[in-house]
């Protein structure tokens, strides 16, 4: 915040929002499937194929080691890079803007702010079973003007914060200076 | 045919540079952000951990000590037995 926005001396965070942990957790179980798909093969070996791999200085053990660790490793870096895409994707809704650092990959940041006085219309969309027993959901905020739409999927309540948004967008006056920018 | 194990290491190691390119570039994000998200402080370093695991059982499966000396490639035998094909 104090780096991507700095806040302006009458500004203040009302609301920091960001993906519904769900979200995470379906990237977790197939990272996870990934990670244990090598020590299955190998428990399979070990059952049906004892007799293979027995020298651990055979030319098969040592390409299938370092087989096995570089396959370990690239799904253990594709997990982290998953979890900064989804920790480093923040709303932040203060009393007079909508700020959006979206972590799209990892050199990819999109960094996108958006003033209270402009927004014309919340909408909130819970969709399917998971989504409504958990109760996360899409909220889009139509704009004045040409700007885009801003879309904010899968936040956990977002009936809740469509409401506070709508409610604080009432209470917020246009400011001076023009303070609107997309990045 | 013998090969020497440093060959196999080669593009082993090559790859490894790659991930930890990756790695360090995920770690700066999450140090510079980590306003953003105190946990992904605590998530690094549970990955961070697991890289450090996999890379020890590696050094483990293949030790330093054979770096320098060569491994013999071996096919299994596929040489039918004698009566193997006698038709009854």
């Amino acid at each position: 915040m104090r780096e991507l926005f700095p806040l302006a001396e009458n500004e203040h965070v009302v609301m920091r929002l960001r993906k519904h942990w769900f979200i995470f957790v379906e990237h977790v179980v197939v990272y996870v499937f990934f990670l244990a798909l090598p020590f299955m093969l190998w428990a399979v070996q070990r059952r049906f194929f004892p007799e293979l791999f027995l020298d651990p200085t055979s030319f098969g053990n040592i390409v299938i080691a370092l087989t096995f660790s570089a396959y370990l490793l690239f799904v253990l870096q594709q997990f982290f890079t998953s979890w900064v895409e989804y920790a480093l994707d923040v709303w932040v809704v203060t009393n007079l803007r909508v700020m959006n650092i979206d972590q799209r990959t990892l050199f990819h940041r999109r960094v996108s702010e958006l003033a209270l006085y402009n927004i014309q219309d919340v909408t909130s969309e819970t969709k399917g079973p998971l989504a409504t027993f958990l109760g996360y959901g899409t909220i889009v905020v139509e704009t004045a003007g040409e700007q885009e739409h801003f879309v904010f999927p899968n936040l956990p309540r977002p009936e809740v914060t469509a409401k506070q948004m709508m409610e604080l967008s009432r209470t917020s006056t246009p400011p001076t200076a023009k303070n609107v920018s997309t990045v | 045919m013998n090969i020497p194990v440093f060959a196999l290491l080669i593009p082993y190691a090559i790859f490894l540079v790659f991930i930890l390119i990756r790695l360090f570039s995920n770690m700066y994000h999450v140090l510079r952000y980590a306003y953003l998200h105190r946990a992904s402080l605590v998530m690094a370093s549970l990955f961070l951990a697991a890289v450090a695991v996999v890379l020890t059982v590696t050094i483990q499966a293949v030790p330093p000590t054979t770096w320098g000396t060569t491994t013999r490639v071996t096919l299994p035998s596929t040489s039918l037995q004698p009566n193997s094909l006698d038709l009854p």
